[in-house]
């Protein structure tokens, strides 16, 4: 059973759109620029929200606009792979300046006045539903969820859940993709001989109600690799942008449906956890 | 779906029949942290778990053995394609002693600093060089592998031990993950996508980095008293522990009868003012469920002063005030990512014991929360029980559970 896909937004190193992007053979690791992703908390976004939490909520509109789908969304679910990436290393680094007592780092003073130099919702960018809540807030999503986390798979879980909730009835519409960023300096350690450059962004897909522009017709995650094909195109260099790459590689398929190269594609994503997962687009 | 197995590793005990035990004889587990010195911090109190774990990843340890004890007692044997794994875990700060050595190499051109077997690192004064720490960061990579960041580790380690081959998810809507993984893991049973499910959920946050954090937000009781819908209550007390349970689609003697999640799209960090988030999630595992009567409720209670109140408001307005409501957090303290899932253990222990676990704390029910507060624990046979659980953000996940 398939579900239309009627509107993408996708956020990354390239900049903010979709189109052309199956063109690009490599693209800058990072978004320079931020462009809003919304006119009343710009200001306050871009202080206290996490890189992949704004590129979530820039992607999610541009899917919300391309779908044509207007508000109110109390019954639109919001499903979306997230990534584990941490604080910001500027909160970190000012946390810790402020815990230097006598030239020793201390933890007492850390928890004096070392909260003094973080921001308010500090706490939020250690954690991950962030990246999930700040676009719903932004748009008043209130409908079924999940924020899921394998860097990678989950991405793909999350794209399966979105279709089985449109195909079981629990919602008409669905918002489904990932937004990650592997330039954190713990995840970069961590990622340290990866094969791709690292890079970061999201993309979102609209999924069941409006013009298909393609359709999702089936996920396939597990702990089991799935054998390689002919066709297979590397993606590998528009970069490593974890929980944000296998929707960025739906986005490319459904820019190479666009562009009539293809009327079939399948995204197969690696997990660092150990997951693999496997998309399967047609073109509408 | 049906519950076949439970297993925890809590403040109250290291396995979940000694931590219901407890939990039924109101003892409370929060305590002076043990962890590091906590002189100065906005909260000096928590709920630890009495266990030493091997290296730094206490959550993948947690969360192993709290499933290793469910598996056990759930007794199943099931082909390994079609078990699954859901877990809810939170947060991908590396571990403060991570983060300290990373910072050395941001100033390793100045002098640096040693790390010394025993006592507190030595910094010189700084200037954090963020070129150097970029380009030293390669050199820390074995030690961010140790360290495991990511807390999907905490599903791995269990789909590697129990040779899981099947879905495996690590869902992390923060205070909603526990219960949010097993609205997954019954999802995923129901569309047959396995048979058999290892889920639940974990936090380990009794850590300088999130006593910080929730400091800032103003989240922490300053008393250091955790009591759900008291009316002395101003915030929550941060706990740790595992709880994860076995699910199975064939027929046990606890029923998932339903499940929901919603999401306020309200707030960053308050609920919406008339719960309705809350009332979507809950209306909707009701329905889900077929509307059976609800004879206990383990809510989400986290005892800061508008949480508790919208939700009890919620409550009211979905089931009435007449069952039991109860919150594990006023003994075990806070969880974030692990609550749902101690809470979704009580429910189960009312309708498959007939034991309602009580909130403790509570001497002065806040009568703007229009519940029914249970101070200690009741037998009574619970016909069905309702799980709430609400997340910083507003993420939200109920479930019902009932006798089958």
């Amino acid at each position: 059973m398939r579900v239309a896909i009627t509107g993408v937004g996708a956020v990354g190193g390239w900049g903010r759109g979709w189109h052309g992007l199956s063109a690009l053979d490599r693209v800058p690791p990072a978004v320079a620029d931020l462009p809003p992703p919304l006119d009343r908390t710009d200001a306050f976004a871009r202080r206290i929200v996490s890189r992949p939490a704004i590129f979530a909520a820039i992607a999610l509109s541009d899917a919300l606009a391309e779908a044509g789908w207007a508000a109110p969304f109390p019954d639109v679910g919001l499903w979306l792979g997230v990534g584990a990436s941490g604080g910001p290393l500027t909160q970190m680094e000012a946390l810790l300046r402020r815990a230097l007592d006598a030239g020793a780092l201390s933890l007492p003073a850390l928890g004096r006045v070392g909260l003094r130099a973080v921001n308010p919702l500090f706490a939020f960018q250690l954690m991950n539903n962030f990246t999930l809540c700040h676009p719903a807030i932004l748009h008043g999503i209130r409908g079924p969820n999940a924020a899921l986390l394998s860097r990678g798979a989950g991405t793909v879980i999350a794209l399966d859940e979105a279709r089985r909730a449109i195909l079981d009835g629990e919602c008409t519409r669905a918002l489904a993709g990932g937004a990650d960023s592997a330039l954190h300096p713990v995840t970069a350690a961590e990622l340290r001989d990866h094969p791709a450059p690292l890079a970061e962004g999201a993309a979102i897909l609209a999924l069941g109600a409006g013009t298909p522009l393609a359709w999702l017709e089936g996920c396939h995650y597990g702990r089991a690799r799935p054998a390689p094909d002919p066709d297979d195109l590397d993606l590998r260099p528009l970069g490593e942008a974890l929980a944000a790459s296998p929707a960025i590689g739906c986005a490319v398929a459904i820019d190479l449906f666009r562009r009539g190269s293809r009327d079939r594609a399948r995204i197969v994503t690696s997990g660092l956890d150990g997951q693999f997962g496997v998309v399967h687009l047609r073109a509408a | 779906m049906f519950v076949h197995g439970r297993g925890a590793a809590t403040p109250l005990g290291l396995d979940w029949p000694q931590t219901a035990r407890r939990l039924a004889d109101g003892a409370c587990a929060i305590r002076p942290i043990a962890a590091f010195d906590t002189t100065g911090y906005p909260s000096t109190v928590a709920a630890e778990v009495p266990l030493a774990t091997p290296g730094p990843d206490r959550r993948r340890a947690l969360g192993l053995h709290a499933a290793r004890e469910a598996w056990a007692d759930a007794g199943l044997r099931v082909d390994p394609a079609r078990l699954g794994v859901f877990v809810g875990a939170e947060s991908g700060r590396a571990p403060v002693e991570t983060i300290i050595s990373l910072v050395q190499v941001a100033i390793a051109g100045q002098g640096g600093f040693e790390v010394p077997a025993e006592g507190r690192p030595r910094f010189p004064e700084i200037a954090f060089d963020h070129a150097a720490f970029g380009a030293g960061t390669r050199a820390l990579a074995e030690q961010v592998e140790r360290a495991t960041v990511s807390p999907a580790t905490v599903a791995a380690a269990i789909a590697r031990e129990f040779a899981a081959e099947g879905p495996v998810a690590t869902i992390s809507i923060a205070c909603a993950s526990g219960a949010a993984a097993i609205v997954e893991a019954a999802r995923a049973i129901r569309l047959g996508r396995c048979d058999v499910a290892i889920c639940g959920g974990v936090g380990a946050d009794v850590d300088p980095l999130m006593l910080v954090g929730f400091g800032k937000l103003r989240a922490l009781s300053a008393r250091g008293i955790s009591r759900p819908f008291d009316l002395r209550r101003d915030g929550f007390v941060v706990g740790e522990g595992a709880a994860m349970v076995v699910l199975a689609s064939a027929p046990g003697p606890v029923e998932v009868a339903g499940i929901a999640r919603s999401l306020d799209g309200h707030h960053l960090t308050a609920p919406h003012p008339d719960g309705a988030g809350a009332r979507r999630a809950m209306a909707a595992a009701l329905a889900d469920a077929g509307d059976p009567p609800i004879d206990y409720v383990q809510a989400h209670g986290t005892s800061t002063p508008l949480n508790d109140r919208v939700e009890a408001q919620a409550i009211a307005a979905v089931v009435g005030d007449a069952p039991p409501v109860a919150s594990v957090k006023g003994a075990v303290g806070h969880w974030i990512a692990g609550a749902g899932a101690i809470g979704f253990l009580a429910a189960v222990h009312a309708v498959q014991a007939g034991i309602l676990l009580p909130t403790a704390g509570v001497t002065a029910p806040d009568p703007a929360c229009p519940i029914r507060p249970l101070p200690e624990a009741r037998v009574a046979s619970a016909r069905a029980a309702l799980i709430n659980a609400f997340a910083f953000g507003g993420a939200n996940a109920s479930l019902v559970v009932r006798a089958a």
